[in-house]
């Protein structure tokens, strides 16, 4: 067989997910690409395929009131200042944090008409002054991520996360984590001299197409 | 010199892809008498979207319940397949159910988190077992008692998966739902209010001889078992 209908074949069964971004200074496009995944957020995601049902949580607060909990609770979005570490799979941070959680953050799910490509986009806004004037070089997506700490094999796994007493995640030791990160180190965006006269906006897109 | 130029630049742009994608694929191994078929999935637009939903979803309220103890369900929750019979329906995303089902459960289901040391691949296996007197027999010009006339062409997984019935664009979502019967609670939706969860199992992958995926087969489920091993498999490049 021709090997490009071979490749076009195995294209046809296999989904892919990619993570996007675009950096924004005020009004203008800075720079837009790929991020790279971190093992917390590949090992999520088989974690919520395979789990059954944990046993019992109990609270003591006697709420009723109960939350399932998904990857962005808690998300949240820096940027850093490191331009020369590559990124690798088990970074669960940013190599040099600015601690600045953005002014305002939003998500939305898109799918197309013909449920080939479904989408997520969180989008994050740290408005003028909130970052002092500094070289940025990294930026950082975090998601309520599993620790990846199970050992592998690891057979029929049924268990959770609480992190207060109301919710309740379908992951092992779940906590907010770096799921994706965006680096001038790694070629993403040349680094910003950042004024802090502008806002700083991060788009970042998850795409699963079929 | 030009050629090594070219070259360090090929391999620049392979390191700066690493990491970049993920590649989620189900695969599948067929074992029944002395024949293994190994083959892949299609996926159904139900997977997708619970993928999706999961990803965006934050703390999804799943309902007031007179109790102050929970369960968090996973999409396994239940899981199962199916064999089915037909050999001419392509898969299409929007598929629920098998086309020609043989409503015959498993006698048993193995779940497995494997990953690589390099973090490189993670899988979710599932091992389904039909013991040996479980499924009919199936073979062309069947017209006995217990058996059915045709062939093996089609195996469905089966996981609790959000319904995808919502509008798009979505903003904030925050889809959750009670499984009721101390099943627990999914972050995927609709959530309903009465005893009728809005996630049950449905067709999350489809392994179709109509798709080419394997030649369909006769089996004598009243002397053999059958084994149904499916991958799903998150592999990052």
């Amino acid at each position: 067989m021709n090997p490009k209908i071979d490749e076009r074949i195995k294209e046809e069964y296999e989904a892919k997910i990619e993570g996007k971004f675009k950096i924004y200074i005020g009004d203008e496009l800075y720079a837009k690409g790929k991020n790279k995944w971190t093992r917390y957020f590949a090992s999520s995601l088989v974690e919520f395929v395979a789990l059954d049902k944990s046993g019992y949580v109990s609270w003591n607060s006697g709420i009723v009131k109960h939350y399932a909990v998904g990857l962005s609770r808690d998300y949240t979005a820096r940027a850093g200042n490191d331009t020369s570490t590559p990124t690798s799979p088990d970074m669960s941070d940013l190599v040099s944090k600015i601690d600045i959680a953005p002014d305002t953050q939003n998500r939305t799910i898109f799918k197309s008409a013909g449920y080939s490509e479904y989408l997520s986009r969180h989008k994050f806004v740290w408005n003028p002054a909130t970052i002092p004037a500094q070289t940025i070089g990294e930026f950082g997506v975090y998601l309520f991520l599993t620790d990846d700490s199970w050992e592998s094999p690891y057979e029929n796994p049924s268990y959770a996360t609480a992190p207060d007493d109301v919710s309740l995640a379908p992951l092992l030791n779940a906590d907010v984590r770096l799921g994706a990160r965006i680096s001038s180190a790694d070629g993403d965006f040349d680094p910003i001299n950042y004024t802090s006269e502008e806002a700083l906006i991060l788009e970042w897109y998850v795409t699963i197409r079929f | 010199m030009s050629d090594l130029k070219i070259k360090a630049k090929k391999i620049n742009e392979r390191i700066a892809e690493n990491y970049t994608k993920i590649k989620i694929e189900g695969t599948a191994e067929i074992v029944y008498g002395d024949n293994v078929i190994k083959c892949r999935n299609k996926f159904t637009r139900y997977l997708m979207s619970s993928i999706v939903v999961f990803i965006a979803n934050a703390n999804a309220y799943a309902g007031e319940y007179g109790k102050a103890s929970e369960r968090a369900a996973g999409m396994s929750c239940d899981v199962t397949a199916r064999i089915g019979t037909d050999t001419s329906t392509y898969t299409s995303p929007d598929m629920s159910d098998l086309v020609d089902k043989v409503d015959k459960a498993p006698n048993s289901i193995t779940r497995r988190l494997i990953k690589e040391p390099d973090y490189s691949l993670y899988i979710a296996e599932f091992v389904f077992q039909w013991n040996a007197g479980t499924l009919p027999d199936i073979y062309e010009g069947a017209t006995g008692e217990n058996e059915i006339d045709g062939k093996v062409g089609e195996f469905g997984v089966y996981l609790r998966t959000d319904r995808d019935d919502w509008s798009s664009p979505l903003s904030n979502p925050n889809r959750g739902c009670n499984l009721f019967g101390e099943k627990g609670i999914i972050p995927l939706g609709p959530r309903l209010i009465d005893s009728s969860p809005g996630v049950p199992v449905r067709l999350a992958s489809r392994i179709a001889s109509a798709d080419d995926a394997f030649d369909a087969f006769e089996f004598y489920g009243s002397i053999d078992p059958l084994t149904f091993k499916w991958r799903f498999q998150v592999a990052i490049v």
